[in-house]
């Protein structure tokens, strides 16, 4: 289009009065379109926050769990077959694994006259995907001469900050505890054997003293004193611990676990319900946000309508006219889009700032939603334009 | 490029008996390339409607409407739109200029639309023609009732046309500036060799008519 007719044509459309509605419904634009961007960011944030996932395996937490033991449930307190099952169909639940006991008396000893120890010990084993540090040489078979052991990391405190102080006994790093040797005593079913052992590794996860499954497997054979009962702890792998669901589950069977790592799911349903409500408001600012969106463009076009009329009377092509029109009020409600999705990450930077100084950790970005978001809606104002543009033109 | 209307009638004058003697209604009319019209109806017998007709805003009408060898009915809007823009001049009963634009603006819009130039002193010498030189660059939407009425005679005849159609054209001219305007109609038209079709009130003897109607 020529260059004096494109002038004419925007001189025609763009007069005062069009200048001020395009003005005030560029505001409404932008208004709605962060009120609506808002509503989507706001959702992903809420997600980002509540579904741990994006943290990866580092925030998977492993929970030993074991029926609440009462004065009426002593010495019977192992899990059913149905209870171990249900907790695998959780959907919180990723793993679980049995805690199997010793059923054989362990005596651990040093016969060391600088450094003599003996105490009365009792193995467990879990599979080797629950151990958090699992040890290159974690496997035994008949015939070794050195049975490995994991000793929690919380024993060596103890022995080292108090036992140690208090005894007047030397203190002992993780790589000296590694280098001792001691004698393992099996006793059971009325024979004994000495084994050696040594420690070949420290968990934080599980507190108890584990050996191979391989070397329970073949000791509870050799030396059970009893006949092999059902497991009264397993292990569960899972990225929430704090989901109602779960807690709700262990409450019911009377199960119980560390209730330091469960502990915030009593205000998880509080939260779940503000999100709820959150996306509700949501909805209906997105609601809100397309019928101001849609008044926008009636107003742009539509009231423009006497002259797009003219132009048609005088002879101007309907295809020519529809691609200036489309020219004059895309690029202005495109540009308030962006200055929208602009407003939104200056907003999102502040938030993430604001929550960071409280330790909740959010993404400074805004999320790729609502960028798609932001996507979906100029190609929405796209067609709604085209569609304005289309009614005028066709109505007479 | 003939028009030729073959038994139309507007709906809304379709109940109507004064219809029935009209020339042009539900007759066969053939007129001719080049040829000067003169239609005179009163007041409510469908002037404005035939001129609507013949640009094809409205087809609320039977029978059928040539312009060359097409039906109006049967054209596409962008066909309809080239029509309008390279075959039609008219100037419309209720003027139709944008009261924002100058009268030159108003002027160049029509001129610029076809891409067809026509120069710049082409118009100044129509507008002093008509007398209304001096008020080029004011806002239509200022100028007094006739100046506009001359306004929009300039912009008809400011593209070119196979056919000009003028709805009540004068009708707030005094003597002196009808003279001018009929004049300036008469040479553009002959220039341009195209038809004429004048719609008015009254009869008249402005220009040498080949056929006349009562609508």
């Amino acid at each position: 289009m020529q260059q004096e007719l494109k002038y004419l044509m925007g001189k025609l459309l763009n007069n005062r009065t069009g200048k001020w509605r395009a003005g005030i419904g560029s505001i409404g634009l932008w208004i709605a379109a962060v009120l609506l961007l808002a509503a989507v960011q706001l959702h992903s944030n809420f997600s980002y926050l509540l579904d741990k996932e994006h943290v990866g395996d580092a925030d998977t937490t492993y929970l030993i769990i074991n029926r609440q033991l009462n004065n009426n449930n002593l010495n019977n307190t192992t899990l059913q077959e149905e209870e171990i099952e249900q907790l695998k169909k959780l959907p919180e639940v990723t793993a679980v694994g049995t805690v199997q006991p010793a059923y054989f008396k362990a005596i651990l000893s040093i016969s060391n006259s600088q450094f003599p120890f003996q105490t009365d010990a009792s193995f467990e084993t879990v599979p080797s995907g629950f151990i958090d540090q699992l040890p290159s040489n974690w496997d035994w078979k008949e015939g070794d001469e050195i049975v490995p052991v994991i000793l929690p990391s919380l024993y060596l405190d103890l022995y080292n900050f108090q036992f140690a102080l208090a005894q007047q006994l030397p203190q002992l790093s993780p790589e000296i505890i590694k280098m001792l040797t001691f004698n393992i005593t099996i006793l059971g079913a009325g024979q004994s054997i000495v084994l050696k052992g040594r420690v070949v590794g420290l968990s934080d996860r599980i507190q108890s003293l584990l050996v191979p499954a391989s070397f329970m497997h073949w000791a509870n054979q050799r030396y059970a004193t009893e006949n092999k009962r059902k497991p009264s702890r397993v292990i569960i792998k899972t990225k929430d611990a704090s989901s109602p669901q779960l807690n709700q589950f262990l409450q019911k069977n009377q199960l119980r676990t560390d209730q330091e790592k469960t502990r915030f799911s009593q205000y998880r349903q509080v939260v779940n319900w503000v999100a709820a409500i959150a996306g509700f408001s949501g909805l209906l600012l997105l609601a809100f946000a397309l019928l101001v969106l849609s008044l926008f463009i009636q107003l742009s076009i539509t009231g423009r309508k006497e002259q797009i009329q003219l132009l048609l009377q005088l002879g101007a092509g309907p295809a020519q006219l529809s691609r200036f029109l489309f020219q004059q009020f895309f690029p202005l409600q495109a540009g308030m889009i962006i200055l929208a999705l602009l407003t939104l990450s200056l907003l999102q930077w502040m938030l993430q700032e604001m929550l960071a100084k409280q330790s909740i950790l959010l993404s400074p970005f805004i999320s790729l939603y609502t960028l798609g978001s932001a996507i979906l809606l100029l190609l929405a104002i796209g067609l709604m334009n085209r569609r304005a543009i289309h009614t005028t033109i066709q109505s007479k | 490029m003939d028009i030729r209307l073959q038994h139309l009638m507007p709906l809304p004058l379709q109940d109507q008996p004064l219809a029935k003697d009209s020339d042009i209604w539900e007759k066969d009319i053939l007129l001719s390339a080049g040829q000067q019209i003169k239609i005179t109806a009163r007041s409510g017998r469908g002037k404005t409607t035939l001129v609507h007709f013949l640009a094809g805003l409205r087809n609320d009408y039977t029978g059928s409407t040539y312009i060359g060898n097409k039906n109006l009915m049967n054209r596409a809007p962008e066909d309809l739109a080239q029509l309008r823009r390279e075959e039609l001049g008219i100037v419309f009963q209720d003027l139709r200029l944008f009261p924002e634009l100058t009268i030159r603006e108003n002027t160049e819009l029509k001129k610029l639309l076809p891409r067809i130039p026509i120069s710049e002193n082409t118009i100044e010498d129509m507008a002093a023609e008509l007398g209304i030189n001096t008020l080029l660059d004011t806002p239509a939407g200022i100028c007094s009732y006739g100046e506009q009425q001359r306004g929009a005679i300039l912009r008809a005849l400011s593209q070119p046309f196979r056919w000009l159609i003028l709805d009540e054209p004068f009708s707030h001219l005094d003597e002196t500036n009808k003279e001018k305007a009929i004049g300036l109609i008469s040479t553009v038209v002959n220039q341009q060799k195209a038809g004429m079709i004048l719609l008015d009130l009254e009869p008249d003897n402005h220009f040498t008519y080949h056929q006349q109607f009562q609508l």
